[in-house]
């Protein structure tokens, strides 16, 4: 009889997760940059002394100096360091980007897989499911710039207000994808058979069919972060969401301020530095979105993991086929192999 | 005599498409006894999956509705059960497999936690953590293990046990790990080599044949009284239909289930029910102990359909058909459905559909186990070709 020894790594999810980022280069280095990015905005908040040379408004000697070693990024007409700045902004830009995608996901997403699911034509749900949609769709059809814009005129200047402007033009598009997504999966048959199972329907939805639209929803978010910050760039652009030069500077106003004020043509760093952030900012997150989706799918997950399943040792002798020797039933299918397994934990 | 576990009175059920109504069950009568197995065959089209999804009521509805008759599930008319009080019957009061395995098996999930789900919610409702199924005339009490199923393996130990109440304390903090002896359990059960592999694997990993042994797994350790199978080896390849088949009767055996077994194909349910209705344009055409209805078939579509069926293929040349087509269910023939494809129509069978009535006329209508068939000249079919 010969003995066949598998030998099946059984991973951690973070193993898992290490191995689909090391398996796809682009991913792993938006998963880089997205860590590189969280960990130096973290630094800033906690110890800006570390990462930040200059303070925001602090005026040094070198005016419109050139990028060098003491000012990386270069200085404006007033000798403030571009660099400090742009490191000052990134805690607020990415809280921004976070804070609004973050909400839209939420509500637009809660909102989302109600009116997909509950919207049986007749029934209380379907009520409701029905005023989800249409007034997602009143949201739609306004241009989402200007509406956050005119918003923006009503609850007034500053980051929170914008934010505020931005997240209530934003979570339309999450109801609109969430739903989509759960009118495909609840008609799929594990659902039903979930449901003949004597799963109750709140459990069948937050189960079974958020699991199988989450892919998409945090894919689509991490895309989405890139384009928040553009969003707000542009409203911080136009000068009504952020005040620069200011104690907390924003990429935005930094761009709209030296685009208006500084000789861009003469020193180019002053509008580079910023805008190269928001580039790096949303590539990373793009990137990283790319990544998320293959681990967030069993089927390319295992995908990549099935490639360290390995055989060990090989039988000395070739085992003979069991087909040939005639001893495959019906009940009995692998009868003369004897499979032993070993598990190592990694 | 026991009580039937499934009673099923006059049931008719009606889809609206847009204009159209459609009869797609009309008039259907059923009764399953415990540990019964009845089949019900008939071509694509004529009810049958439509029954099979009433019983446990999930049909969409709307666009169907049940138009007349009862669902007596152990006492309880399951049409007059509110929406919200359904999920408490459905799974471990009736189970149900379904015929498409490759997809419905949540693919996010690893088998073993599809398995310790429906475990779980057995569970709970066994020791009272969850809301458990009030109304009806009689206390429904889903627990309670159908009068045969005192024998056998796992499947069929008291499903209480005692000192089940000292127990419960204990219960309450099953883990994981203890759920999974349990889960290991029931996949040995369905003859899964090395469970202990699959119990990791995610759906997509599985063979057609594989998911269908799970989902078989699923529904049987929810330990229902009426397990509906429809049409559970129709998706699979011959020599996987072999033997999930040959799975399904060793169940059988082991269980003790009532089993409700949808399928198109006559050879599946002469294997494995016991008895037999063969359905044609949503009614009912002949009903029997599944000998009798092959040995001697008293409706004129059951002749025909076996006739059709290709297992003397070889000997006798063409494989025969029924001339005519399935009528059109929005607007169904006067009188017995058959009538415009019948080689022994005559003036009445355009009336009034003929009812099902005991083969034997001299039998009490009301037993159960008679052969019967809803054709006025029952005796004249064994002369047809």
């Amino acid at each position: 009889m010969a003995t066949v020894v598998v030998k099946v790594r059984t991973d951690g999810p973070l193993s898992v997760f290490w191995r689909v980022l090391r398996a796809n280069p682009l991913s792993f280095l938006g998963f880089l940059m997205v860590a590189f990015l969280g960990l130096t905005a973290l630094v800033v908040v906690v110890a800006p002394g570390l990462v930040v040379p200059y303070g925001p408004l602090q005026q040094t000697a070198a005016r419109n100096a050139a990028p060098s070693q003491q000012h990386l990024f270069g200085t404006d007409n007033l000798g403030r360091d571009i660099f400090s700045n742009v490191m000052l902004a990134l805690p607020l830009d990415l809280g921004i980007g976070f804070a609004i995608a973050g909400s839209a996901l939420l509500i637009g997403g809660a909102l989302g897989l109600l009116a997909g699911f509950y919207n049986t034509p007749g029934t209380v749900g379907g009520w409701v499911s029905v005023s989800i949609m249409r007034v997602t769709d009143i949201f739609l059809s306004f241009p989402s710039l200007i509406l956050a814009l005119a918003l923006t005129r009503v609850l007034g200047l500053g980051v929170g207000p914008t934010v505020l402007a931005i997240t209530i033009t934003w979570w339309p598009f999450y109801v609109r994808l969430v739903r989509g997504e759960v009118l495909a999966v609840k008609h799929l048959p594990y659902v039903n058979a979930a449901r003949a199972a004597g799963v109750t329907e709140n459990r069948i939805l937050l189960r079974h069919v958020l699991r199988n639209v989450l892919e998409p929803m945090i894919v689509y978010f991490t895309l989405d972060i890139g384009t928040v910050l553009v969003t707000y760039s542009t409203i911080g652009f136009i000068g009504v969401a952020s005040k620069y030069p200011g104690t907390s500077p924003e990429w935005g106003a930094m761009l709209a301020f030296y685009q208006q004020t500084g000789s861009t043509n003469v020193y180019p760093w002053l509008v580079i530095a910023p805008g190269a952030a928001i580039f790096v900012t949303v590539l990373a997150f793009s990137l990283l979105g790319d990544g998320l989706r293959d681990i967030l799918d069993p089927r390319t997950r295992r995908a990549f993991v099935r490639g360290t399943i390995t055989h060990d040792p090989p039988p000395e002798t070739p085992a003979p086929l069991p087909i040939a020797s005639g001893a495959i039933t019906d009940s009995n299918p692998v009868a003369p192999v004897n499979v032993v397994e070993t598990r190592s934990q990694t | 005599m026991t009580e039937p576990v499934i009673d099923v009175e006059h049931l008719s059920i009606i889809y609206t498409v847009g204009a159209g109504v459609f009869q797609a069950v009309s008039d259907v009568s059923l009764k399953i006894y415990p540990g019964q197995v009845v089949g019900i065959v008939g071509e694509t089209g004529c009810g049958k999956s439509t029954l099979a999804q009433a019983i446990p009521r999930l049909l969409p509805e709307p666009p169907a509705t049940i138009g007349a008759g009862k669902i007596v599930f152990r006492g309880t008319d399951l049409v007059k059960v509110s929406k919200r009080q359904m999920p408490m019957i459905r799974g471990t009061g009736i189970g149900m497999i379904f015929q498409e395995p490759l997809n419905s098996l949540n693919p996010a999930y690893r088998v073993f936690d599809q398995i310790a789900e429906s475990i779980r919610i057995r569970h709970y409702r066994d020791m009272g953590y969850v809301k458990t199924f009030q109304g009806g005339d009689a206390p429904f009490d889903y627990s309670k293990p159908a009068a045969s199923t005192t024998v056998g393996g796992s499947l069929t130990r008291s499903i209480v046990p005692d000192g089940a109440l000292e127990e419960a304390a204990r219960d309450r903090l099953r883990t994981r790990s203890e759920f999974r002896d349990e889960v290991l359990e029931y996949l040995r059960l369905v003859r899964i080599n090395d469970p202990e592999t699959i119990l990791n694997l995610y759906p997509h990993e599985l063979s057609g044949g594989m998911r269908q042994r799970i989902m078989i797994a699923m529904a049987l350790s929810e330990k229902p009284s009426l397990l509906i199978a429809d049409e559970p080896t129709s998706a699979l390849d011959v020599t996987i239909q072999a033997q999930v088949l040959t799975l399904m009767k060793e169940l059988i055996d082991e269980v003790h289930a009532s089993i409700l077994f949808i399928s198109h194909d006559l050879g599946v349910i002469a294997e494995t029910a016991d008895e037999i209705g063969v359905m044609y344009a949503g009614r009912i055409v002949e009903y029997g102990p599944v000998a009798e209805v092959f040995r001697s078939p008293r409706h004129p579509y059951t002749k025909a359909l076996l006739r059709a069926a290709p297992s003397r293929y070889k000997s006798e040349g063409p494989l025969s058909s029924i001339a005519g087509s399935v009528p059109n269910l929005s607007r169904p023939p006067p009188g017995c459905r058959f009538n415009p494809r019948c080689p022994l129509v005559r003036d009445i069978c355009r009336g009034e559909h003929p009812p099902l009535a005991p083969v034997d006329r001299t039998a009490d209508p009301e037993a159960p186990g008679l052969h019967r068939s809803a054709c006025y000249f029952a005796e004249e079919v064994p002369g047809l070709p």
